[in-house]
């Protein structure tokens, strides 16, 4: 789906470029997803091993951070994007920052798992990492599903679903802190589930980041810090304005 | 009657103001539905637009999209043009320069003219940039000594030619020369000045100098440049107006036009699309 009319500039080099770098993000974009389900389930199956791949791979993640980064500053340079093509670049740049901070986060998560927690992670928390890393991995599927589609509609749903996640993590660290009253000496253990499940935490704020660089992206405008309702409301009442 | 009189004395039209321009800003020029046909071809098509005052109004648009014709409009060039004719009203001040009455010699005096290709007079330097004032009556050497050098160094070229004021202006370089002709377009102090594609003959550091004086101008002057670079005009106006086959189809502040523009047709043009 061609949204933007990539492949419609009169220098084909261009449209190879811009169609280059935006399959490149999806690319990027698939790898984190793997990433992201890899530590979840190291975590939720205490997998040390799997743990230290996620942990490993992570490289590979920045290294086409840098890669993409690189290609964007070259388009920059040469072509001066303007309009869409410029939005697209400065989104593509946005968007690489957050996959590799939900990438670092992804190892993050897999930083703490350790064999140790076996005996303290129960079934009912095992479910409700394993539910949230679901939420999460679910909003990375459809934020990178709404950019590869240009699909505002879509990125809508990714912002407005980052409450679940948000609710899934304060129940996940009541339910924490009752068993660290329960069992003080397994406190520096729940500290690491605790800090896991932070790290799913920020991961739905960074899918909710590129959401809005998707709205940027298509309608033009900055919505971070607004109401991502209102601006909707306001774009499509300027479109039928101009219908 | 002095030709100065004569200006005044046209009679004063009212324009609803603001055209494409945001509330409260001073108006340089108002185009109404402008109509202008070269022979029987129609090459501007009901063009309204406000210019603002001190500020940088760059026209974009394809060859032959009328924004060339338009420029010329504001000081008349168009009349050297027999088969040209035009509808519709142009308010400078409160006069329509449409009008017959209208004398064109001061007019061009307050709307100076900077074309594509340098075109200094085969004179000095000096002689270059007095040529107009000595029309204008203007013959005390003390008087044009001083408006000389006020109009070089506004061009950003008195450090340059200072010592050489009684050599040839051809023995300029390219950008030396486009810069000595406008110091000659604003040593009559003009209101507005014309750019027709100023820097389409010089290499990109001239060109840099113009753009820097252009900058520099649009304190005292109101500025309209016809261009084909389009990052020349992202760099150097304030507002753009994009023209596409004698129609005006987009006219906004330039951040919005180059970052998010309103008509899928500009959107296709500055980003090199197939329109």
């Amino acid at each position: 789906m061609d949204k933007l009319n990539i492949g419609q500039h009169i220098s084909r080099q261009f449209n190879e470029e811009l169609e280059n770098v935006r399959s490149q993000v999806l690319k990027m974009g698939g790898l984190v997803e793997e990433q992201l389900a890899q530590a979840v389930k190291a975590l939720v199956e205490t997998d040390s091993a799997l743990a230290r791949q996620v942990v490993a791979n992570d490289q590979r993640v920045n290294a086409l951070e840098v890669a993409i980064d690189e290609e964007c500053t070259r388009i920059v340079a040469r072509r001066q994007p303007a309009a869409s093509d410029l939005r697209l670049v400065m989104a593509v740049i946005k968007t690489i920052t957050d996959l590799e901070r939900i990438g670092d986060e992804a190892k993050r998560v897999a930083r703490m798992v350790a064999e140790e927690m076996d005996g303290t992670l129960n079934q009912e928390v095992r479910q409700e990492l394993d539910h949230m890393g679901g939420l999460v991995k679910d909003m990375l599927r459809q934020v990178l599903d709404s950019f590869a589609r240009m699909d505002v509609d879509k990125a809508m749903e990714v912002v407005h679903s980052d409450s679940k996640v948000d609710a899934k993590f304060a129940s996940i660290t009541r339910q924490l802190m009752t068993y660290m009253a329960e069992d003080p000496r397994s406190i520096p253990l729940i500290l690491n589930i605790m800090w896991a499940t932070r790290a799913m935490e920020r991961m739905g704020d960074r899918c909710e980041n590129i959401a809005e660089y998707i709205f940027y992206l298509v309608h033009g405008r900055d919505i971070r810090h607004t109401s991502a309702d209102n601006a909707l409301a306001e774009v499509i009442t300027e479109h039928g304005k101009a219908g | 009657m002095t030709a100065q009189e004569q200006l005044v004395l046209s009679v004063p039209v009212k324009v609803p103001l603001h055209l494409g321009l945001p509330e409260g800003t001073p108006v340089a020029v108002s185009v109404r539905d402008l109509n202008l046909y070269y022979g029987e071809v129609q090459a501007l098509k009901d063009i309204c637009i406000d210019i603002a005052a001190k500020q940088v109004t760059a026209f974009i648009g394809p060859s032959g999209c009328g924004k060339s014709t338009l420029l010329r409009c504001f000081n008349r060039m168009n009349d050297l043009i027999p088969s040209c004719r035009t509808e519709g009203s142009i308010i400078l001040g409160e006069r329509d320069i449409q009008k017959k009455t209208i004398n064109v010699a001061e007019l061009r005096r307050q709307v100076g003219m900077v074309f594509q290709k340098p075109n200094p007079f085969p004179k000095t330097i000096y002689e270059n940039v007095a040529y107009g004032l000595r029309i204008q009556g203007i013959k005390r050497r003390r008087q044009l000594d001083e408006s000389v050098e006020w109009a070089l160094r506004g061009a950003a070229l008195w450090d340059e030619v200072k010592d050489r004021l009684t050599e040839s202006a051809l023995g300029l370089s390219g950008g030396q020369q486009q810069r000595l002709v406008i110091a000659r377009a604003i040593a009559v102090q003009p209101e507005i000045i014309l750019l027709d594609e100023p820097c389409s003959s010089l290499d990109p550091i001239s060109t840099l100098k113009v753009e820097e004086l252009i900058n520099d101008l649009k304190e005292r002057y109101s500025i309209v440049i016809v261009t084909h670079n389009m990052q020349q005009a992202a760099r150097v106006s304030d507002r753009t107006a994009f023209m596409y086959l004698g129609e005006m189809i987009e006219y906004g502040d330039t951040d919005q036009v180059f970052t998010n523009p309103g008509k899928k047709r500009t959107e296709d043009y500055i980003t090199g699309r197939y329109g």
